[in-house]
């Protein structure tokens, strides 16, 4: 019943708004009355959207009308940006499209990422660039969990990280890096992973907070390296151990050289019993058994499980 | 020998319990799946049992059933050794795993934690630039509210912008590193004395081993090398629990300090925006006093920005109240 009722409510909410904004188009642009009123129609316009996003909250069964009403609060709010764009209130216009874009988000990702998109214009036009690449994060999000389609995320991951360097924040960049590499490297596009691992463990190898970690990525760029070729392996190993004498004594690096000793007498088995001995210690991740299972491959041998 | 331990010990299957070495190499295996997913039943735990229960029976009877009581004795000991070994090496598998764990959570904590002071920085930037914006803004409204206003600011004259405070982020850093420098000295020495000890425990087993070897010499040797390697194995464990556990010391100690430094930023940010609350405020009120010229100025279509630029902030605010 109340669902109904706010449903109810908010339709007629917007078409006052809509009068409005008509009402105002008809006097001639730039009148004082006519900024009021479409300002007014923004107002409104808001609050119907706020009243369909309640609608949706009461009904929880139906997911169709849910969708339905979702699309709705996105649409009013697509109209509150495009009034707000009218009157040159550029950061008010950008919160209602990302408004928009969150409304969009479960019930249609493409419009929600066109939304999104636009708000982002926006701000970088502002030189807002650090909540550009924050809702470049969110598009990505959508393109990972939606509509999986991981290389438009790999490009937004990027661009997002891009615009935090370029804001100084170092270890956002980096947390969106990370997952550029991650998919890269499911992707096969093993270059680029390496580039991205290296690049991120040597910046943090000098933190003193951070470098626990530097090991896993020296870690995860050796193993990059191992798909692509062995020598490589050996010699990127080499220069890490160099680089960074805590590798050393890391188990991760154990665990290469074991690896790299079944690949050279192309000894399968102890190539499984050194990934399960480590596995006992350590779980290892989705990420990692994909790699280890593509090396593994490369060895001739059956390919097996690894657990 | 308590339920819990015994149900951890897993006897290797029977073809390789002819040659005790490689008992110690292959249990390890299975053991490590054993400890590191301790939930599941032992299915070899009754065969234990199983097996132990006629001996202690037999011990406990005078009847001799092809073996003399002390050499039943013997035996009995020597399997409750061996039990206690594995378990003890068990036990250690299952407390490193515990330690790279909490490493591993550690270490993706320092991350975020980074990250997070990273914006608490951008955000105590922005709110300074805020501070700026506003005093500008004032001058502004001012000198708008009336000629008097302008001849006012003539006088106080331009704000000055406050050089980005750099000094007290590298002094924090340095804070921080001598705690972890400190701390690693101390960490020295404590490896100094490392080996001493380590050479006590192993003179301390060896001395046990060869015990246990010289009571029971006819089926000792298998056995004193098992329970070397089990030693071996339990003090290789324990160096790596000790490495992991310095390192997690040091990621505390880091934890610590970059907490330590948020909090006083979050302290100076909750003051600068209740400081700069009270003038936006002001500031976005003052508007509707504005006198019959700037508002003629907005009624055609003119804002009062022809005088200067406001914070966007600002401008929804004054577009309302006008």
């Amino acid at each position: 019943m109340d669902n109904s009722g706010k449903e109810k409510e908010a339709m007629q909410l917007m078409a006052e708004a809509d009068k409005k904004v008509k009402a105002s188009g008809s006097f001639l642009g730039g009148m004082f009355g006519g900024n009021h009123k479409v300002e007014d129609a923004c107002e409104i316009y808001a609050r119907a959207a706020n009243m369909f996003k309640m609608a949706k909250n009461w009904s929880v069964v139906n997911v169709p009308t849910i969708n339905a009403v979702r699309s709705a609060a996105g649409n009013a709010f697509c109209q509150a940006a495009r009034l707000h764009m009218q009157l040159q209130n550029k950061l008010d216009s950008a919160t209602s499209f990302v408004d928009a874009g969150n409304a969009y988000k479960k019930a249609d990702p493409p419009e929600a990422i066109n939304c999104l998109n636009q708000a982002i214009d926006i701000y970088t036009d502002m030189g807002r660039f650090t909540i550009a690449a924050k809702h470049h994060i969110t598009i990505a999000e959508i393109y990972e969990s939606e509509l999986v389609d991981i290389e438009k995320a790999i490009a937004h991951y990027e661009q997002a990280a891009d615009y935090y360097k370029g804001e100084e924040s170092n270890s956002s960049a980096n947390k969106c890096l990370l997952k550029v590499g991650h998919y890269s490297a499911q992707l096969e596009q093993y270059q680029k992973a390496i580039e991205i691992y290296e690049q991120v463990a040597m910046s943090t190898m000098d933190n003193p907070l951070l470098k626990y970690n530097a090991k896993e990525y020296f870690f995860k760029a050796s193993l990059c390296h191992f798909i692509v070729d062995e020598l490589n392996a050996k010699l990127a190993i080499e220069k890490y151990e160099e680089m960074f004498p805590a590798f050393s004594d890391s188990r991760e690096l154990k665990l290469l050289k074991k690896l790299l000793e079944a690949h050279e007498e192309q000894n399968s088995e102890a190539f499984t019993e050194a990934v399960k001995e480590f596995d006992s210690v350590s779980r290892l991740d989705q990420w990692l058994t994909t790699m280890l299972l593509r090396i593994k491959k490369t060895i001739q041998g059956d390919a097996g499980d690894l657990k | 020998m308590t339920a819990k331990t015994r149900s951890f010990v897993k006897r290797p299957p029977p073809s390789l319990t002819a040659n005790g070495n490689e008992l110690a190499g292959t249990t390890h295996f299975f053991v490590d799946k054993q400890m590191a997913y301790p939930t599941s039943l032992n299915p070899f735990a009754d065969d234990n049992e199983e097996d132990f229960k006629p001996k202690r029976g037999g011990f406990e009877d005078e009847s001799d059933s092809g073996m003399t009581d002390v050499e039943r004795k013997q035996r009995y000991l020597q399997q409750e050794v061996m039990r206690t070994a594995q378990s003890a090496v068990d036990s250690s598998y299952r407390s490193l795993s515990l330690i790279y764990e909490s490493e591993k959570m550690g270490v993706e904590t320092a991350e975020e934690l980074v990250r997070q002071g990273e914006v608490l920085k951008r955000t105590d930037k922005m709110l300074d630039n805020m501070d700026e914006d506003l005093k500008t803004s004032q001058r502004h409204i001012t000198s708008i509210k009336s000629v008097w206003g302008g001849f006012v600011n003539y006088f106080k004259g331009k704000p000055e912008t406050k050089p980005p405070p750099e000094e007290p982020k590298t002094y924090q850093a340095n804070e921080r590193q001598t705690a972890m420098s400190g701390s690693r000295g101390h960490e020295d020495k404590y490896q100094a004395s490392h080996p001493n000890l380590r050479k006590l425990d192993t003179a301390g087993f060896g001395a046990a081993a060869s015990i246990d070897g010289s009571s029971s010499r006819q089926n000792g040797f298998p056995q004193n090398r098992y329970l070397r390697d089990a030693h071996q194995t339990l003090d290789n464990n324990l160096d790596e629990m000790s490495g992991g556990l310095a390192r997690l010391k040091n990621l505390g100690l880091g934890l610590q300090a970059e907490i330590d430094d948020q909090d006083d930023s979050i302290g100076s940010l909750i003051n600068k925006n209740t400081r700069l609350s009270d003038p936006i405020r002001h500031q976005a009120s003052d508007r509707p006093t504005c006198p019959l010229r700037s508002r003629i100025k907005a009624g055609w279509g003119m804002d009062c920005q022809a005088d200067g630029p406001l914070p966007p902030s600002l401008q929804d605010k004054s577009h309302e109240k006008l």
